[in-house]
């Protein structure tokens, strides 16, 4: 018999991430090439952020920043324990899961703002916005390096794969010592 | 489908950079400076913003004459416009 399992990710979240993981994907290899792709990309993925904020919002459960944010002081007793080894499994995003996730929304956002000014009169062939572009891009790859070790890590720690978990939506039920 | 946009891309880029490294192929020693270059455009009206190398091309960002902005290659030798790209 199958473990019972739960549908965590609605389909908007899993829509969202794997369009954003394209679009990411597509911004780096077109940048400095195909102008046309990487701006159309960028811009895509500014309204694929912006529609996560409002999601974060009025979303489904797991999807609402009210589940998974967390402060700095759960986050670190969070980090604390993935240390040690003996960290709780959650169902939405653990602690770091979610910094990350937060993380990872303001940078998309700050590079395609970025990019966008360097299409404006005003910073047009400013080379500062060019640069501060590139080094948040950067960050961002470095960042979901990150990300997918974190992804990584958890599954493994708990027995699950979080990426199938991303694509078809559902998790192994809660078990006692899980947080839901 | 990495592989299938990275083929996709490197084609479109491939087409691009040829064509602009062709006119731009001369050695560094023969290089005119930057500033020459500025002082050149600025002579026609432009406001030069940048002045980049690309593929032994310089490649000027600027606002010209017009007031449109632009992105031009040139030879660095002979500082010819070897390629030019009008974003409005």
């Amino acid at each position: 018999m199958s473990e019972p399992t739960v549908k965590v990710w609605e389909p908007y979240v899993r829509v969202f991430h794997w369009s954003l993981v394209i679009c990411i994907a597509t911004a780096w290899i077109t940048a400095d090439e195909v102008q046309r792709v990487h701006e159309f990309v960028g811009y895509t993925a500014s309204v694929l952020v912006a529609s996560r904020v409002v999601m974060g919002f009025m979303g489904g459960h797991y999807t609402r920043f009210r589940q998974f944010v967390k402060g700095p002081s759960t986050v670190l007793s969070y980090a604390a324990s993935v240390a040690k080894g003996n960290e709780a499994r959650y169902l939405g995003h653990n602690p770091l899961g979610a910094a990350m996730v937060i993380f990872l929304l303001a940078l998309v956002s700050g590079i395609a703002f970025t990019g966008w000014l360097q299409t404006t009169d005003a910073y047009w062939g400013i080379e500062w916005v060019e640069e501060l572009h590139e080094a948040l891009a950067n960050l961002l790859i470095a960042s979901v390096v990150l990300h997918v070790g974190g992804v990584v890590l958890a599954s493994r720690r708990h027995k699950e794969n979080l990426v199938a978990a991303m694509l078809r939506g559902s998790k192994r039920a809660a078990e006692p010592g899980d947080i839901a | 489908m990495k592989l299938i946009m990275s083929a996709f891309a490197l084609s479109l880029a491939a087409s691009g950079a040829a064509l602009a490294a062709d006119k731009c192929d001369v050695p560094k020693s023969e290089w005119q400076s930057i500033d020459t270059l500025k002082a050149q455009l600025e002579k026609q009206g432009w406001k030069v913003r940048s002045v980049k190398t690309e593929d032994g091309c310089y490649e000027a960002y600027a606002i010209d004459a017009a007031g449109k902005k632009v992105e031009a290659y040139f030879n660095p030798k002979t500082l010819e416009a070897v390629d030019k790209k009008s974003n409005d």
